[in-house]
């Protein structure tokens, strides 16, 4: 019922008792105090090695400013972060005073980050902290450093206290849901800190103090709520807030407690609910078995399942049944498939992880549904798929494969499309039947010869599955047509002599049987 | 009154050992027995330097140390196979009893156990921890190899430290053992929380503070204080620790904060009864426990929070006082069989605040949502039992018409009823990859592992379907681009299966199942131990249902190179057979595996003992 608030005020306990908080706020006075009177444009960075951890502070001078001045950082200039952008997300924007602070370091920042890689590499952990502007420069120092990182590594925290939110709506968006969202840790005094800006957006844990208790907020909305209403300060010793927190911890009186509002707050956000992705995936695998095996079933007949499927042709009762199924089926993995470009989409390139996990079935789940596809399209008269019918994700299903550029000897056609370019053929032959300008007759040809080449560039590299030379096949029904249409009016290609001979009986028999 | 509250005890068993454990406190024997009617107190005593707390050679941040599987087989998780970690310095206390030729501790035991007499380990302070591990040792040595003659044991603790970490209480838990687990903690004692603090940050205090507890002096140094609140800090992010997992389970910013803590292992086993003043509440549930044993200590003011470390003192030596008044006294309970108002009256009889009572209820809320879990898996138990006899009654008699089984049918996978059987054989999968899932993520009861009819129903199925999973990876060829099914392809939720079924098959006989196979196959002379185990040290031939593997793997290969592994294949198959691991249709004509036998020399085919399976 209250979880996420019972979530909210245990995880801030463990911060809280931790002490990670005092540490990183005794070393970055520590630092300020050993850098009096300097001026707004240089930044302060000290690496104190501790027992457990390596702590790096940056130490800024604060200058009075919610401004919302900001720097827009596009994919396709040169910035410190090209592997953040994905397609959906192009650009964001940053706070402009701290990324200026941060490229004017860019060179000791270089060193600093190797450094820094190289301690996650060897699983030490690594913290990086600031306050007020030193704290945006610390995050954006993190971004960087998160940027190139491997996830197996040890993952670095950053903790800023009081510090002003650095990116914009799109740059949370990217962070939403990545585990680089769960390195940033921002400490926020809430009677003390104020949210102005509607342009920059929160991203990473809250640690939200309201008198002696805090609270850890992750859902932007909530922050943002709660950081409205504070009165900006120019600085907060955040020593007296951690003190005060500490001081509460073996006593049950609580003289300030979070507000009830709060936690009403949190109860009334309950967290998106977790698709059962690993139901999900057994569903999807039965569906593919129904689509393998009626391939089968087809197959037993000599007639290929694209051309079954087409002409709607069952053979048996249990056919039928499974025909319909299929159609169910197909929609059920279309769905399925679509919403997994659609998310990994989302993610910023660098995180291949999920998307290496769907690799592999993307890709058997492509090159056996899209043919059907392809086989409705133009049974419902359309032309042109691959330009104007062919659905996104399998484009994108398609380029991770060749990105991967996995094993490609397997026997089912590689190019999902291959139908579409048969299909795109007939609809040639059967203008050709009707054109008579010699013109436009000539166009049409060298069109057919093109689709021949292709064709037979397939069969070299034994990319087509030899279904195709089924004699039920639409292709061999293109084959008998063209054959009639070159006639003994040119010279036999090498395709046309290994149709004219046959030869295609043999196609694929060295192979080794490859069941699905 | 409160006696009979606690299931499985009562005022003897208490009382008893008390005394008895008052009694041991004195002597210079590091144990002590006392026999009471039917009853033998077998009571330890404590020790109070730092090395009885962390053991001087261990480099570990909280003293632990793995216990050893073959001396305590039950002490593990089957769902991660990882084995339980207790406290080494307590572990040795114990085997410094155990081998004490001085002491005859064993023969002692023994003696109790054969004039079937009734045996309760008891201890104060350290010596409760010693109680704690020595009940474990009796379980696994008496109880469990010799229900008939060995009763069962009970344990009762006083100010006792903890001693082993969460998969310690799950095999407690799983063996339905827990239950003889009775510790009582007055409300400020501070040992009981002493192992939730890191060794580091309270090295320094700890020599000092072992020395008043063990003395009886009324000393207020400041240094006192200084401990107990870095006991107390300590025992705070555990408590915080354990709250975020049970709420934030799987939260990717716990994960990385995590990564800069030191948490203490160690968690409560058993019921902890907790007295405050006039009042007892007895408890058992592990995350419950310790979120109390942090709760109890805040203070309501400054007055009584400057007190309080010196009650945290001398709250160790009131459990005779404790004792006494029990008769008297009610207890409440805080679990899930006490809702409504006896869970406010036991929450305001531990005076817990607000905050602290949230963290309780979430506790138990996570407990209670284990056992809707189960009940959920449960459910599923017709649907998969339909599914089973379908395969069993269906399936493979139908393949049978072919001369060889439903592994050759599957695996060339023509007719109708193979494909229905790979629908089948995903739909299981899902259900069993599911119900793994929340194993090894500890969402289900400790007590799931051990339910036999669970136990029983991943058998039949891991035996009836492994099989098609065998076939349906040769089918694939993925022995040839992923590597052996056994080292590449077997799923998870066999393994498990497989684990469950040997120990649940083994923990009678004390033996594991690594020494049960390898005993078995070193008893065939085929070569020797070392060139042996080298052969088979990843074979198909360690697990029935696995049968299928190992033939593919075998016999592409020349016989002569692979002489033994055929040869310990062929003499485990009787053994598989009659516990039902194997099904004799591996034996029809024109089954893969007669196919590859025929093929061996003659004179291998006549000393074969499974000569006899074969009729021409």
């Amino acid at each position: 019922m209250e979880d996420s608030s019972v979530k909210g005020l245990a995880l801030g306990n463990l911060v809280l008792s931790s002490g990670l908080l005092h540490n990183s706020w005794s070393k970055i006075s520590e630092l300020h105090e050993s850098r009096p009177n300097q001026d707004s444009s240089s930044l302060g960075i000290k690496t104190y090695q501790e027992a457990k951890y390596t702590l790096v502070v940056f130490d800024a001078k604060s200058i009075y400013s919610n401004s919302s001045a900001s720097t827009l950082l596009k994919s396709e200039t040169m910035n410190p972060f090209p592997l953040l952008f994905s397609e959906k997300i192009p650009s964001f924007s940053v706070h402009a005073s701290a990324f200026s602070l941060f490229t004017s370091a860019y060179e000791s920042l270089t060193e600093l980050k190797s450094k820094l890689l190289e301690l996650l590499r060897s699983r030490k952990p690594v913290i990086i902290t600031g306050a007020a502007l030193g704290g945006s420069v610390a995050s954006l120092f993190t971004l960087w450093l998160l940027e190139t990182i491997d996830p197996r590594l040890k993952r670095p925290l950053c903790i800023t206290f009081g510090s002003p939110l650095i990116g914009d709506a799109s740059l949370q968006q990217i962070l939403e849901n990545s585990v680089r969202n769960s390195c940033f840790l921002h400490v926020a005094d809430a009677a003390k800190t104020c949210i102005k800006s509607d342009f920059f957006k929160p991203f990473g844990t809250y640690l939200i103090c309201f008198g002696s208790e805090c609270i850890c907020i992750q859902d932007p909305e909530v922050v943002t709520e709660l950081l409205l209403n504070g009165v900006d300060f120019y600085q907060v010793d955040y020593g007296k807030v951690i003190r005060r927190l500490d001081q509460s911890v073996l006593s049950m009186t609580d003289s300030k407690l979070i507000p009830h509002e709060v936690i009403k707050r949190m109860i009334e956000r309950p967290e998106k609910p977790k698709v059962d992705l690993h139901k999900k995936l057994i569903d999807m695998k039965i569906s593919m078995m129904y689509i393998e095996w009626y391939k089968k079933m087809c197959k037993k007949d000599k007639i290929g399942y694209y051309d079954g499927f087409k002409t709607e042709t069952f053979f048996s009762e249990f056919q039928n049944v499974c025909f319909i199924n299929i159609k169910n089926h197909k929609i059920n993995l279309n769905d399925f498939w679509k919403s997994v470009v659609e998310e990994v989409e989302k993610k910023p390139p660098s995180d291949t992880s999920i998307r290496k996990r769907y690799i592999l079935s993307g890709n058997s789940y492509r090159k056996m549904m899209e043919p059907l596809d392809i086989a409705e399209y133009y049974l419902d008269g359309r032309k042109e798929y691959r330009n104007l019918g062919r659905s996104h994700h399998y484009v994108m299903l398609e380029k991770w494969f060749i990105e991967e550029n996995r094993d490609l000897s397997d026997l089912l056609t590689f190019d999902s499309c291959f139908w579409a370019e048969v299909e795109e053929s007939l609809i040639v032959i059967n203008l050709l039947k009707t054109t008579v300008g010699m013109r436009d007759r000539e166009l049409l040809t060298v069109h057919l010869v093109r689709f021949e080449e292709y064709v037979w560039g397939m069969i070299i590299r034994r990319e087509v599955s030899p279904e195709i030379f089924w004699e039920k096949s639409c292709f061999m029904g293109w084959w008998k047509e063209y054959k009639a249409i070159k006639g003994s009016n040119s010279p036999p290609s090498d395709f046309m002599e290994y149709m004219n001979t046959e030869m295609y009986e043999s196609y694929g028999q060295p192979m080794k049987e490859r069941i699905y | 009154m409160a006696f009979q509250a606690l299931p499985g005890f009562n005022g003897v068993l208490i009382t008893g050992s008390l005394t008895a454990s008052q009694s041991a406190n004195q002597q210079d024997q590091n144990y002590s027995i006392e026999v009471q009617g039917e009853v033998v107190f077998f009571a330890f005593r404590p020790y109070f330097s730092t090395n009885n707390f962390f053991a001087p050679a261990n480099g570990s941040p909280f003293g632990e140390i793995k216990m050893n599987r073959n001396q305590f087989p039950c002490m593990r998780s089957i769902g991660n196979n990882e084995d339980a970690t207790v406290n080494e310095a307590f572990l040795k206390n114990l085997e410094d009893i155990i081998i004490d030729p001085r002491t005859s501790f064993d023969a002692s035991v023994k003696m109790a156990v054969d004039s079937k007499k009734k045996i309760v380990f008891t201890g104060h302070s350290s010596g409760g921890a010693t109680a704690i591990l020595a009940t474990v040792w009796y379980l696994e040595k008496y109880f469990i190899r010799n229900p008939i003659d060995a009763l069962e044991p009970r344990c009762v603790t006083f100010g006792a430290p903890l001693v082993g970490d969460s998969i310690f209480n799950h095999a407690l838990g799983r063996e339905n053992w827990s239950r003889f687990f009775l510790n009582f903690v007055t409300r400020f004692d501070i040992v009981p929380r002493i192992m939730l603090a890191r060794k580091t940050s309270i090295e320094q205090n700890l020599p000092y503070v072992l020395g008043l507890l063990g003395g009886s002096s009324q000393e207020r140094d400041l240094r006192i204080t200084e401990f107990f609140t870095t006991v107390m800090r300590d025992t705070y992010t555990g408590a915080s620790q354990a709250v975020c997992q049970l709420t934030a389970h799987g939260d990717a910013f716990l994960e990385t904060l995590s990564s800069f803590l030191e948490i203490s292992p160690y968690r409560p086993v058993g019921t902890f009864v907790f007295s405050t003043e006039e009042r007892l509440v007895a408890v058992n549930n592990s995350d419950a426990i310790l979120q109390i044993l942090f709760y109890t200590c805040q203070s309501n003011n400054d007055q009584e929070c400057s007190q309080i470390p010196f009650l945290s003192i001398s709250d160790h030596h009131s459990y005779g006082q404790l004792v006494q008044s029990m008769g008297g006294m009610t207890i409440n309970h805080v679990d899930l069989h006490h809702g409504g108002n006896s869970l406010v009256t036991a929450f305001n009889d531990l005076g817990l605040s607000s905050r602290a009572i949230q963290c309780v209820r979430a506790a138990l809320e996570a407990e209670k949502q284990r056992y809707k879990n189960e009940e959920e898996a449960k459910s599923k138990r017709d649907k998969i039992l339909k599914k089973l006899a379908w395969i069993e009654d269906e399936y493979k008699p139908k393949c049978k018409a072919h001369k060889n089984g439903y592994y050759d049918s599957f695996k060339r996978s023509n007719e109708e009823k193979d494909f229905q059987a790979n629908v089948t054989r995903a739909e299981l999968a899902g259900v069993f990859d599911e119900v793994l899932g929340l194993v090894k993520q500890g969402q289900l009861p400790d007590g799931f592992e051990g339910d036999k009819g669970w136990i029983d129903l991943a058998n039949r199925y891991r035996r009836l379907v492994e099989p098609l999973d065998i076939s349906n990876y040769h089918r694939h060829l993925k022995n040839e681009d992923t590597g052996p099914y056994m080292v590449k392809g077997r799923p998870n939720r066999y393994i498990y299966a497989h684990r469950g079924y040997e120990h649940d098959k083994l923990k009678a006989t004390g033996m594991t199942a690594e020494d049960a196979f390898w005993s078995k196959v070193y008893a065939l002379n085929l070569g020797s131990q070392q060139e042996v185990q080298e052969m088979l040290k990843i074979s198909g031939s360690k697990c029935g249902s696995c049968f299928w593997a190992e033939v593919e793997e075998l016999r592409g290969k020349p016989y002569e190179k692979v002489g033994v592994r055929v040869k310990t294949l062929e003499a485990l198959i009787d053994g598989w057979i009659a516990e039902g691991e194997l099904d004799q249709e591996i034996f029809l004509q024109d089954s893969t595996f007669m196919k590859w036998w025929n093929t061996f020399p003659d004179n291998h085919k006549i000393n074969s003992p499974v000569q006899k399976y074969i009729t021409e």
